[in-house]
């Protein structure tokens, strides 16, 4: 076989890093995955226009939560009417018992050829190898599968093994092992040549295997969806036919089945309903059927609060098709043999530690992922707690645990910090970026982007002591507030102006502005790394400092912040009572500073416009954790377009993480540097001269790459154009600025 | 549930959903047709012969339910013969399947095919026309789950939702129809009561 760059990707035996340094050497995996992840949300976003997206998911999340919750009743129940309908059912409790059953029932029936249809169980318990080694041959029957299976790769995507490759790759091993001529270009024609292929497999087979996509409690009837028609030929023709099947898969009745296939449908391939849904309750009249049960680490993930809710997973993947890192990596890399974000959760416990080590490392927290999970799986937590697992169990980089380590105390953070405030001059001078490209270490990290300097006084040096209430510039609902200001620690000492302009802005409309003193990170840096004692301690700090001042609403400009004081910290203490009551009155009172104006100050259209009447072009960045973490999309449109009267050129791809991701950047550079000039390309076809967002770790990643490129942009924080409006309008009224 | 997207006719209920149906079938790259007499019906079906000589294969499901329509076949010239086991057509030209329901939120026909030689032409021929009588068209995938449960009673059943002819789009998610299922997928409704068994739907 020809030896491309991809070749050794998809074969199990190859290291995470060397996976993932073929992959990024790789431009071609790149493009195909980036083309592909743009048709399918284009046509996802098309096709689950006709329903109830939020109503069908809670609807399937409630079918799976009864039916994982009451396994062994609905187990008992499906059990029992498959048996009747002359089913024989086994249970495997591992990988190692699923395959010797399958082996023992292909020996006793001298079966030596075997169709098989799509099922990523058969590809976790490594099915194919076992019967390869008794001397049975396996022939996968669905097109991507087969491709795969022809390349000796395993599948890179659960719903479309091949996605990886190109046509000419297809029509490259078609040609070599089908031994004639096959178009590198023309797909229809591989299509047919490959059914052709495949076509007499069905009929010479003595066994029949498929998966199942559900099992349905109420009468024993096994659902298995294809577009091909594979899985329909597969168990009708061969005269035993075997279903592949992890317990997780029941559905208490056919209702659940029904709302099932509308979200799988949509979710997988972008359709109203997949070509084939098949249910199948017992064996053909003259054939035999068996069902292997397959609990291989499922009865553990159950037993785990934190993990539970991955079972409700069925299998779209479309996960992966939002995943930034996945459509820059590939499956093969991005997970072990379950890829995109529920492999990174599932690995660890179908595939041990070692193999979800490497592949979690790539998330980047983004949360696109259950913002489109049509059970509603909170992917983004479950992978932190993959990765907290990780790093309990291996350990972590000593470098970096030597860093979150002195962050977390801010003493050690506070004099470090300064001393770096007065070491980075011979490399500043003065200037508010480092052209890092000059830097003699972290080169590969820091070439495509400048660092920001620290800031010469940072916030907490600005704003000690709260101001005198001011009479608001125009009337609104925050008039009167007390209102604490969280800046993070990234506004605190690298962006001072921007913490400024949010006290310029509450201030403005009336608000008395408290600055609650000594406040720190809030623990988010050591929470994405896994870091759980320093994630809580620093947590505690900054609840502490949170709760010695008394305010109405704790506001900051981070949308990261928010979300982990909102979200994160009740997970984080979830079995700390003491704490936990704490950090759900701290969350009561979080918000972030666009969600403020407009739904407490409730700021009237058209109350910030420009003095002269111009209104400004911008395009708007929405943050990840703003946008899929805390669901800002109207909130700073409203701001932008509505109350300053300005107008928004809207990126493509907006839903696009910027490639920041914290530590992730210098982790994962080749990466995040894609990322990061994806979205630059994309801010700059806008044509806007402005990006407008709301988190500082996007802002620092944007302006690196601006201005290590050169591009002609500028990136702001949306506080930095409010607070211009209201000194504006502060100037007209006759009274000076407030700073 | 409400499926938001479709303009509210004015035709009659049957047509509006025959309508829909339609819509939704092409969509999956299907054509759906409403005979108003067993002889149009016929006329349709006969037109998807290649060659007007060919065989147009069949189950007993469909003679037994439509006897009528076999024998408009028949009076055609068409040759209609039952299939055995699914060799025994494999890539055939024309199959006629009966369609226990057709949904038109989807554009699907129900296959119940619980015996082997039922299910062969709706596995194996290259071109599938779905017969389905129209009082048994539904607007919505939720009618499928009594239909279903009813089915299941039998303790042994194989019963399919059939949405469009067979597809692929595993290679760069270029779509390419045709691969181990038909190529051509048609659906004909019924006049009513055309049946000669009732469809307790």
């Amino acid at each position: 076989m020809a030896t491309t760059p991809a070749e050794s990707l998809g074969h199990p035996e190859t290291s995470f890093d060397d996976r993932y340094h073929e992959a990024v050497e790789n431009a071609q995996l790149s493009r195909n995955l980036t083309t592909f992840q743009q048709s399918w949300r284009r046509d996802r976003g098309v096709i689950m226009e006709e329903v109830d997206f939020e109503t069908l998911r809670r609807r399937m999340k409630g079918a799976k939560t009864d039916a994982i919750d009451h396994l062994d009743h609905y187990l008992h129940q499906f059990v029992g009417q498959v048996e009747q309908a002359g089913t024989t059912v086994h249970f495997a409790a591992d990988a190692d018992e699923a395959t010797a059953i399958i082996r023992d029932i292909a020996r006793q029936r001298g079966v030596k050829l075997v169709a098989k249809s799509k099922s990523m169980v058969s590809e976790e318990i490594e099915l194919n190898e076992v019967l390869h080694e008794d001397g049975v041959e396996v022939v996968e029957t669905d097109l991507g599968e087969w491709i795969v299976q022809l390349r000796g790769e395993r599948p890179s995507h659960m719903v479309m093994p091949a996605i990886h490759l190109a046509r000419q790759q297809v029509g490259d091993v078609f040609t070599q092992r089908l031994g004639r001529e096959i178009s590198r270009e023309n797909v229809q024609e591989q299509v047919h040549a490959a059914k052709d292929a495949i076509r007499d497999v069905f009929f010479e087979a003595g066994m029949g295997i498929t998966g199942a996509n559900a099992l349905i409690a109420e009468s024993g009837t096994v659902m298995m969806v294809t577009n091909e028609g594979n899985g329909r030929l597969t168990s009708s023709i061969p005269p035993v036919h075997v279903v592949l099947a992890g317990i997780e898969k029941l559905v208490p009745t056919y209702e659940d089945a029904i709302t099932q296939l509308r979200l799988l449908a949509r979710s997988a391939t972008a359709q109203r309903l997949t070509v084939y849904s098949t249910f199948i309750q017992g064996p053909s009249p003259g054939h035999e059927m068996h069902l292997v049960l397959v609990d291989n680490g499922r009865r553990t993930m159950r037993e785990l609060p934190e993990f539970r809710e991955a079972l409700h997973c069925i299998r779209c993947a479309a996960c992966a098709n939002v995943c930034p890192p996945y459509r820059e990596v590939g499956g093969h890399v991005f997970g072990h043999i379950y890829s995109g974000a529920i492999g990174l959760v599932v690995t660890p416990f179908l595939h041990g530690i070692d193999a979800a080590a490497g592949p979690q490392s790539l998330c980047l927290s983004c949360n696109a992922c259950e913002t489109v999970c049509p059970v509603h799986i909170p992917l983004p937590r479950q992978i932190l707690d993959v990765r907290k697992m990780v790093v309990e169990q291996k350990g972590m980089k000593r470098a970096k645990q030597v860093i979150l380590s002195a962050y977390a105390r801010p003493s050690v953070a506070n004099v470090l910090l300064k001393i770096g405030t007065r070491a980075q001059l011979p490399v500043t001078r003065g200037k508010p970026l480092i052209r890092a490209r000059k830097l003699p270490v972290l080169n590969k990290q820091t070439r495509w982007r400048s660092l920001p300097a620290l800031a010469r006084r940072p916030l907490r040096d600005r704003v000690t002591t709260p101001a005198p209430a001011k009479d608001a510039t125009i009337p609104n609902g925050a008039a009167g507030k007390a209102v604490a200001l969280f800046p993070g620690c990234m506004t605190d000492r690298l962006y001072p102006e921007q913490g400024q302009a949010i006290v310029t802005v509450l201030e403005g409309l009336g608000a008395r502005v408290v600055h609650p003193s000594a406040l720190h990170c809030c623990g988010l840096i050591p929470n994405n790394s896994g870091d759980v004692p320093n994630a809580k301690r620093m947590a505690l700090q900054t609840m502490a400092r949170l709760e010695s001042v008394g305010a109405d609403y704790i506001i900051s400009g981070s949308a990261s912040c928010v979300a982990m004081m909102a979200q994160d910290y009740l997970h984080l203490f979830r079995n700390d009572p003491e704490p936990l009551a704490r950090a759900e009155a701290i969350a009561a009172k979080v918000m972030d500073f666009t969600s403020f104006l407009v739904n407490v100050a409730q700021l009237p259209a058209g109350s910030l416009t420009a003095p002269d009447g111009a209104a400004r072009t911008v395009t708007y960045h929405d943050s990840c954790q703003g946008l899929n973490a805390l669901g800002l999309k109207a909130e700073p449109r409203v701001l932008i377009e509505e109350v300053m009267g300005d107008t928004i050129v809207e990126l493509a791809e907006n839903t696009l993480c910027c490639g920041f991701g914290g530590s992730f950047s210098f982790e994962y550079p080749d990466v995040s540097e894609r990322l990061m000039n994806r979205k630059l390309d994309n801010a700059q076809a806008t044509g806007a001269p402005v990006i407008v967002t709301d988190n500082q770790g996007c802002i620092m990643h944007l302006r690196g790459g601006i201005d290590a490129a050169g591009r002609p942009m500028r990136v702001r924080h949306i506080a930095e154009l409010l607070a211009e409006r209201i000194e504006q309008r502060e100037g007209v009224a006759g009274s000076p600025p407030s700073r | 549930m409400d499926h938001r997207g479709d303009a509210v006719t004015e035709m009659g209920a049957d047509e509006a959903l025959f309508a829909r149906f339609s819509t939704r079938l092409a969509a999956a790259g299907g054509i759906a047709h409403r005979a108003s007499t067993v002889e149009e019906a016929a006329k349709v079906i006969a037109e998807r012969l290649t060659d007007p000589a060919g065989v147009i294969w069949t189950s007993a499901q469909v003679v037994d339910a439509q006897p009528d329509l076999v024998a408009a076949l028949d009076r055609r010239g068409c040759a209609v013969r039952v299939a055995g086991d699914p060799a025994s057509v494999r890539d055939q030209p024309l199959g006629l399947a009966l369609a226990r329901m057709a949904i038109a939120e989807t554009g699907s026909v129900l296959l119940h095919e619980s015996a082997i030689p039922d299910r062969s032409v709706s596995l194996m021929t290259n071109v599938l026309v779905a017969v389905c009588p129209l009082e048994a068209l539904r607007p919505s995938l939720d009618d499928a789950a009594p239909v279903l449960r009813e089915i299941s009673r039998a303790h042994g059943s194989y019963a399919t939702l059939v949405t469009g002819p067979s597809r692929t789009a595993d290679i760069e998610r270029q779509l390419t129809v045709g691969v181990q299922g038909p190529g051509e997928m048609h659906v004909v409704f019924m006049p009513a009561h055309s049946a000669s068994q009732a469809t307790d739907v």
